[in-house]
């Protein structure tokens, strides 16, 4: 539990904030996603067939495959980003714990707030490192305090706040490509999500990088459902809890990550997991 | 230390199916934009829609002199409203205005003479009422009363108002002429040698710079070309006349440099370097690899150039007023002071009276300039999508 | 025939083309900096007269009519032409349906308003703001016999100038904002943010370069324009007062009057190569800011990386 690692309460404290752990206040309510029969078609080509997929909650669920298979589409399915590629169509159904995204009720901006995405490249705006984390927060209408502790919080939750708790008013573009890509997701998980995707996070990252974004990763696990593309194994074998395996838009193999990959059912995966291709 | 009291957290259906509160601001936002938008589209067409129909009765030749024509007898002035007394003594606004009422019936006295006069000598020539505003004068010579042969003249003022287009068009296809024999060599020469022979230093500065002929205003280039070309010009040619149709062209051409410079240079800049490489590799010189290999592959970009340069030395209207002369001439003589159609509405609009026969064929003039010029940015505006559609298609 | 001119002559030529065209530009700024120079003074910006001066009468050089008539005339040029161009922009950039037909329409309507001589908005402003609106207004006020409105006047000219400049502003805003990078865009539409706060939030602030040098092209060239306003309400000298409904002083009119009209050219000089200068000035200025500002577009381009 994050509440073990000994975190400064002091600044928090100073402002009159009283949290009892530094915890997601979303860890209250844990949320799966069910995926029914989901198929994708942008234009008349088709990117998903029929894919049905559970990602249980608070768990890493690793998407593996070769490139082009789909599964940066399936991500988008289920924040609905695929709705500003023009001529993107869906059938079939993405349940978030228990909404059906697609329902016309459904309002798109508060999906996106609770379910979060974090992208391969980092994308940090350029604005302060305060500013960037606070994003999400002002446009939800918080301010004054309570936005201070929030964004502390959340870079706390990222592991970057003893790394940047000076430079706050510096620009997000000044820091390195892991300490962005760390900001990227402080910025997601400020917001209070109860998902986060993440679409290869720590793919265009140097070595020592890779392994504080997977720290992070694991930790984050205890407080959010996370799904993740990931185009390394060896990642997926580390990361993750469950793992599924796509294949030219279709999913040819689900289960726990130890099973995938020692014991693969369909020949497929294992010619996949054994590098045959890809 | 008071503990911030937790807002309950919604579930998370509720939450996602909730409205926003501030959900309207967006719905208004994008009304309210489409709404300007579609008021500056809509403020294009009326511009179009407006000259138009104002050169209409004029288009169709159906010009309303009627009131100037019809004798109105002094004592029926007051029942007459005041804009169509206006245009029966043909006045414009301003002296309309300045006159009193007893010398506006005075004038209305006079003018009923004169009209009865006119009429008893159109009968004795034959019935053909003569109407200014008829096509066939605003396009073939006539002789007016007091001329021997017939002439193309453009005369709005004085007893008989004559409107023959003719001189006005010649005039500006004169000055359109010159400049564009002046103005795009220059440019062109300019843009090859920043393309194809500058060095990368130079450049960078030398473009801005060519460019920044853009930012004099045309009132200070009318301005020296009065001031230094037109005293230059007749001392070295040592023409009659002052201020001309040459020095209005030269200056125009100057004026024009900017607009073709950049286009060209764009596009004789975008023709890839491998292919001068491949020429140069083949054994021909420079000059020969630019002559048959980079111009004609910019050739579509260098046309297009060459046809905005010719729509704005169309419009050019600042330049010409100060140095051509402003006399509406036929001559063949590149010397001659000319009368432009620009400058004739610029000169001519503010003393028209409103719907009269004078101003329905400033506003048809208009009408002309207006759809040429348009067609000319059309046409080149169609040869740049078109190239850029087949250069696409090359890449794919 | 061609294959026969020596080789050396086509670098030469067009270099000397080239340069002497540069030359040119130099040559013209430096020289009317010299020929106004003996009557720039900091009388020439007040001047004896004060406000109230003829301004035909060369004794008084005073430039500052002529800048307050011109900088209240494009100022409520800027305040009809910003707020049209840009929304118009964000409506082409970011409103419109994708490929929809009333966006490409409209992108056309702007390309041809932009191609429409001066000449023409000077007839549009003169018969449509001054005689539709302008009168119009007269005849719902009663005011037919002496008009308040329709006449030429400040208010109508600098709407006819707002018009003239509408494209530049909405291409160099449109472009400006097509430019943000779209991973920006997509980072917050992620977020959670509505199209209204994608814009204010992200489009807007990175866009601000382009749309400022937009602006300041615009109000550039508006500056120097003489021809609409020749209808629309240029006046001489007025009694120095600015009003929406009157005519109005402006500093390149005044060239043009002093060039061409004035009744003692030798007397006038003074003021007209003041005013030549100033205005020269004032064009370089505004072409300098905005060429500033275009360069400073790029860095944060670079930043991105």
């Amino acid at each position: 539990m994050l509440a073990q690692r000994s975190f400064d309460h002091g600044p928090l404290r100073r402002r009159g904030i009283a949290f009892d752990t530094v915890t997601s206040e979303a860890s209250q309510n844990p949320v799966c996603i069910e995926i029914q029969s989901l198929s994708l078609w942008y234009g008349a080509t088709q990117a998903l067939r029929s894919v049905s997929l559970i990602v249980p909650e608070r768990q890493v669920t690793a998407l593996i495959g070769p490139s082009g298979c789909g599964k940066s589409s399936l991500l988008r399915c289920l924040n609905r980003m695929n709705d500003l590629i023009p001529g993107a169509r869906v059938s079939g159904g993405c349940r978030v714990g228990g909404v059906d995204v697609q329902d016309p009720r459904v309002d798109v901006t508060q999906l996106r707030r609770r379910v979060g995405m974090i992208f391969q490249k980092s994308n940090p705006f350029p604005q302060s490192v305060f500013d960037n984390v606070a994003f999400g927060l002002r446009i939800g209408g918080c301010s004054g305090s309570e936005l201070e502790g929030r964004v502390e919080s959340a870079l706390q939750r990222a592991a970057l706040w003893d790394e940047v708790r000076d430079r706050l008013g510096e620009s997000a573009l000044r820091l390195s490509g892991g300490q962005q890509q760390r900001l990227c997701i402080a910025r997601a998980v400020a917001v209070e999500p109860e998902v986060l995707l993440m679409d290869e996070p720590a793919s265009a990252l140097d070595p020592v990088s890779v392994g504080r974004i997977e720290d992070l990763i694991r930790e984050l696990r205890e407080d959010y459902t996370i799904l993740m593309v990931t185009h390394h194994m060896q990642q997926a074998a580390r990361l993750s809890d469950q793992t599924a395996f796509l294949h030219q838009g279709e999913l040819v193999e689900v289960g726990r990550t130890d099973s995938i990959f020692s014991q693969p059912r369909d020949p497929r995966t294992e010619d996949y997991v054994t590098g045959r291709f890809g | 230390m008071n503990p911030v009291p937790k807002k309950p957290i919604p579930r998370f259906s509720e939450s996602l199916t909730r409205r926003r509160r501030s959900a309207w601001m967006d719905v208004w936002a994008a009304r309210g934009i489409a709404l300007v938008a579609a008021g500056v589209g809509l403020a294009t067409v009326l511009v179009f829609l407006f000259i138009c129909i104002e050169a209409w009765p004029a288009l169709v030749g159906q010009v309303s002199d009627g009131p100037m024509t019809t004798a109105i007898s002094p004592d029926q002035l007051d029942r007459v409203p005041d804009e169509a007394l206006q245009r029966y003594l043909g006045m414009s606004p301003s002296e309309f205005a300045s006159k009193t009422r007893e010398q506006l019936r005075l004038l209305a006295e006079v003018r009923a003479e004169t009209l009865a006069e006119e009429r008893g000598e159109e009968q004795g020539q034959g019935g053909d009422s003569i109407r200014p505003t008829d096509w066939r004068r605003l396009i073939l010579p006539w002789a007016w009363k007091g001329y021997e042969n017939p002439v193309y003249l453009w005369q709005p003022s004085g007893a008989g108002p004559c409107f023959n287009l003719i001189p006005l068009w010649w005039g500006t296809l004169k000055v359109t002429g010159i400049a564009l024999l002046v103005g795009v060599p220059l440019a062109i020469a300019a843009a090859l040698y920043v393309s194809q022979v500058a060095s990368a230093r130079w450049r960078v500065w030398l473009k801005p710079v060519i460019e920044l002929i853009a930012g004099v205003p045309t009132v200070v280039m009318g301005f020296l070309a009065l001031g230094i070309l037109a005293p230059v010009f007749q001392r070295v040619v040592g023409v009659p006349f002052l201020l001309n149709g040459m020095v209005a062209g030269v200056a125009v051409g100057v004026a024009i440099v900017p607009v073709v410079f950049s286009l060209a240079e764009d596009a004789l800049s975008t023709v890839p370097r491998e292919w001068v490489r491949a020429a140069l590799a083949l054994g021909a010189t420079p000059w020969e690899a630019v002559y048959r290999v980079v111009l004609p592959a910019a050739a579509p970009g260098v046309s297009a150039a060459v046809l905005l340069g010719a729509a704005q030395a169309l419009g050019e209207t600042m330049i010409v007023m100060m140095v051509s002369g402003n006399a509406p001439t036929l001559g063949w003589s590149l010397w001659d002071p000319v009368r432009t159609v620009p400058v004739t509405l610029a000169i001519e609009l503010g003393e028209a009276a409103r719907g009269g026969p004078h101003y329905r064929v400033l506003f048809l003039l208009g009408f002309l300039l207006l759809v040429l010029s348009v067609v000319l940015q059309g046409l080149a505006r169609g040869i740049r999508t078109r190239q850029a559609r087949l250069r696409g298609e090359a890449m794919a | 025939m061609i294959r026969r001119i020596p080789d050396w002559i086509f670098p030469r030529l067009t270099g000397a083309v080239a340069w002497a065209l540069a030359g040119l530009v130099l040559s013209l700024i430096l020289g009317i900096s010299w020929m106004a120079w003996p009557h720039l003074s900091w009388a020439a910006w007040v001047g004896p007269g004060g406000r109230a001066s003829n301004s035909l009468d060369p004794r008084s050089v005073c430039l500052a009519p002529l800048l307050i008539g011109t900088a209240a005339r494009t100022f409520l040029m800027s305040l009809a032409v910003i707020p049209m161009g840009i929304l118009t922009a964000v409506y082409l950039a970011e409103y419109a349906p994708s490929g929809s037909r009333m966006a490409r329409t409209l992108r056309w309507l702007v390309q041809v308003l932009a191609g429409v001589p001066s000449v023409i908005f000077g007839l549009f402003g003169l018969g449509f703001f001054v005689g539709v609106v302008g009168g119009g207004l007269d005849r719902w006020n009663g005011d037919l016999a002496s008009p308040v409105w329709g006449r030429p006047a400040l208010l109508w000219a600098s709407l006819t100038m707002a018009l003239m400049t509408v494209p530049v502003v909405v291409v160099a805003t449109e472009e400006a904002l097509r430019s943000v990078p779209r991973d920006l865009r997509v980072a917050a539409i992620a977020l959670g943010a509505t199209r209204l706060q994608v814009l204010m939030r992200i489009l807007l602030p990175n866009a601000l370069p382009g749309i400022a040098t937009g602006v300041i092209l615009a109000i550039g060239r508006a500056s120097g324009e003489v021809v609409p306003l020749l209808f629309t309400g240029a006046a001489v000298a007025t009694q120095g007062s600015v009003a929406l409904n009157e005519r109005f002083m402006d500093l390149a009119y005044q060239v043009f009057v002093l060039s061409t009209q004035s009744p003692d050219p030798q007397a006038s000089r003074p003021l007209l190569l003041t005013s030549v200068w100033a205005l020269v000035f004032l064009s370089l200025l505004l072409n300098a800011g905005a060429a500033i500002l275009r360069s400073r577009a790029t860095p944060a381009a670079r930043d991105r990386l």
